[in-house]
């Protein structure tokens, strides 16, 4: 059993917003949705003042609440700890939406970039696309960990992560190096290893939803 | 004089009778009287009466409640607070009459009322929850979120829940950690902006061993961390 996750530092994290681009354009996420949104605010008082900024991912919980409000079975975690939305299964009623203490999961609308004209990458068919990028009006969707691009890998026994080809978008483009991919699940894996060094916690841990992605909050 | 000095057997005998009337009559006469009196019964009736009395009671919901709620949700929580109650009473009178001028009057009223409520509203909760889960509550068939969809007519209409509760905010404060911000704060119903809802007032409700299905799960000390990692 594996178990992938993220560890996110937020000592590194410069707001620079990089993830979120990335994410979009790595999963075809259109205009007005994100995946991942980096939340910001800030802090102090002058002249001591800084922003904070959290970047924020579907946290692939052991316990999803989304898989459990769900009344058609439409959301399953798979065996690499992945929380996945089947879209033809999904009838779009929200429960969803309503149960994730994230905010992470939100209904596809088709919507274009510009009102007049598609761009080349909006006009790329939906049979070019990997099945997790195919989604439907009205349904739920949300981030996949980026599992098509360290799926084939992991199925022939590689560990994903170790190459840019099996890495998350987000994770691949971070210049500062705040984000970590990971197996949960593999003690020597560097990702345990700093969530253990840095005492990295978990978000909403009321919720009992048990997340995959830790966060660094303290130098 | 022997003759003459004995006295007549016959005379004291008279005496001795005088005597013994006199005493006699005289305890007759001093002896307290005993009167007792026989009645004898010449009729007895008795009258049951039962009545029954139908009515409506109606409670008002209260305004801080229904001026938050649509009109159709106000007409659906007044029907489920009106009942009707039925009252039955029963009066049982025995009157019992006798010759004598003594009269004994024995009146016994029993009222026994019972309530009986048209429509059985479970009392707890938990009993409501499991209604709906059993399907016994209308809460219609389209799963969904929109207003007069199972979602809002299990916890507005059913359960009362006002809409407030849940639509706290008109916005979430700024280190709120929840990614869907940006759509929920332009939440809009008939043009006014809906409160946005912090999902901490979900937990009670629908945590596992609670009420309502469980979506979250008891965090503290209740699960074997697999991992190495915890945070
Ligand atoms: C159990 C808590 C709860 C109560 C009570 C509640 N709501 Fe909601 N409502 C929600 C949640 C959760 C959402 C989804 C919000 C989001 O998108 O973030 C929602 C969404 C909505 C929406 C948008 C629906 C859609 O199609 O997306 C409307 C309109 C709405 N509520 C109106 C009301 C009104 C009016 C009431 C009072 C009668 C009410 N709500 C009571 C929890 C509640
Ligand atoms: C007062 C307790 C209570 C609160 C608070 C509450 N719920 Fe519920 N919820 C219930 C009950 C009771 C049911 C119906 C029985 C069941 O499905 O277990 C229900 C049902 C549901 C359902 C299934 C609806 C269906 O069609 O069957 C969803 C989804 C849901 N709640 C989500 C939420 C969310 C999200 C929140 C927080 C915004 C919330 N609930 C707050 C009690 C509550």
């Amino acid at each position: 059993m594996a178990k992938f996750g993220l560890l996110i530092d937020l000592t590194r994290c410069i707001g620079c917003r990089t993830c979120e681009a990335a994410c979009k354009m790595e999963n075809f996420v259109p205009p007005g949705k994100y995946w991942l949104y980096v939340l910001e605010w800030e802090i102090g008082n002058f002249p001591e003042v800084r922003t904070v900024y959290v970047p924020m991912n579907c946290m692939h919980c052991e316990n999803p609440s989304c898989m459990m409000a769900c009344p058609v079975d439409a959301i399953k975690k798979n065996e690499y700890g992945v929380v996945l939305v089947d879209y033809e299964k999904c009838i779009g009623c929200k429960y969803c939406v309503a149960a994730c203490p994230y905010g992470a999961i939100d209904i596809y609308e088709e919507k274009t970039w510009y009102e007049d004209y598609k761009t080349p990458y909006e006009e790329i068919p939906a049979e070019k696309k990997h099945p997790l990028h195919r989604y439907q009006p009205g349904k739920a969707f949300k981030c996949t960990l980026c599992f098509h691009r360290w799926e084939d890998a992991v199925k022939r026994g590689e560990k994903p992560g170790t190459t840019p080809e099996t890495t998350p978008a987000c994770v691949l483009v971070c210049p500062t190096g705040a984000r970590l991919f990971g197996d949960l699940d593999d003690p020597n894996d560097l990702i345990n290893i700093r969530i253990a060094e840095k005492r990295a916690v978990q978000l909403k841990k009321e919720f009992g939803t048990r997340p995959q992605v830790y966060y660094v909050t303290t130098k | 004089m022997s003759e003459a000095g004995r006295t007549n057997p016959w005379m004291a005998a008279a005496i001795v009778f005088l005597i013994v009337t006199i005493v006699l009559g005289v305890a007759y006469v001093v002896a307290p009287r005993k009167v007792t009196t026989t009645s004898t019964v010449v009729s007895v009736s008795t009258a049951t009466t039962t009545s029954t009395v139908e009515r409506t009671v109606e409670k008002t919901v209260p305004t801080t409640v229904t001026s938050t709620l649509t009109t159709e949700v106000t007409k659906e929580i007044t029907r489920e607070v009106t009942r009707t109650e039925t009252v039955t009473k029963t009066t049982t009178e025995t009157r019992t009459t006798t010759k004598t001028t003594t009269v004994t009057e024995t009146t016994t009223t029993t009222s026994t009322i019972t309530t009986t409520v048209e429509k059985p509203k479970p009392l707890t909760l938990l009993e409501l929850a499991e209604a709906i889960r059993r399907g016994e509550i209308d809460v219609g068939t389209t799963y969904g979120l929109a207003l007069g969809q199972r979602f809002h007519n299990i916890h507005a209409n059913v359960l009362g829940l006002a809409c407030q509760t849940c639509h706290q905010a008109s916005k979430y404060p700024e280190d709120y950690l929840y990614i869907r911000k940006y759509v929920a704060e332009k939440l809009v119903e008939e043009g006014k902006l809906l409160g946005v809802v912090d999902r901490g007032v979900c937990i009670g409700c629908h945590r596992q061993n609670s009420i309502a299905r469980p979506f979250y799960m008891p965090f503290y000390g209740l699960y074997n961390v697999t991992s190495g990692a915890s945070g």
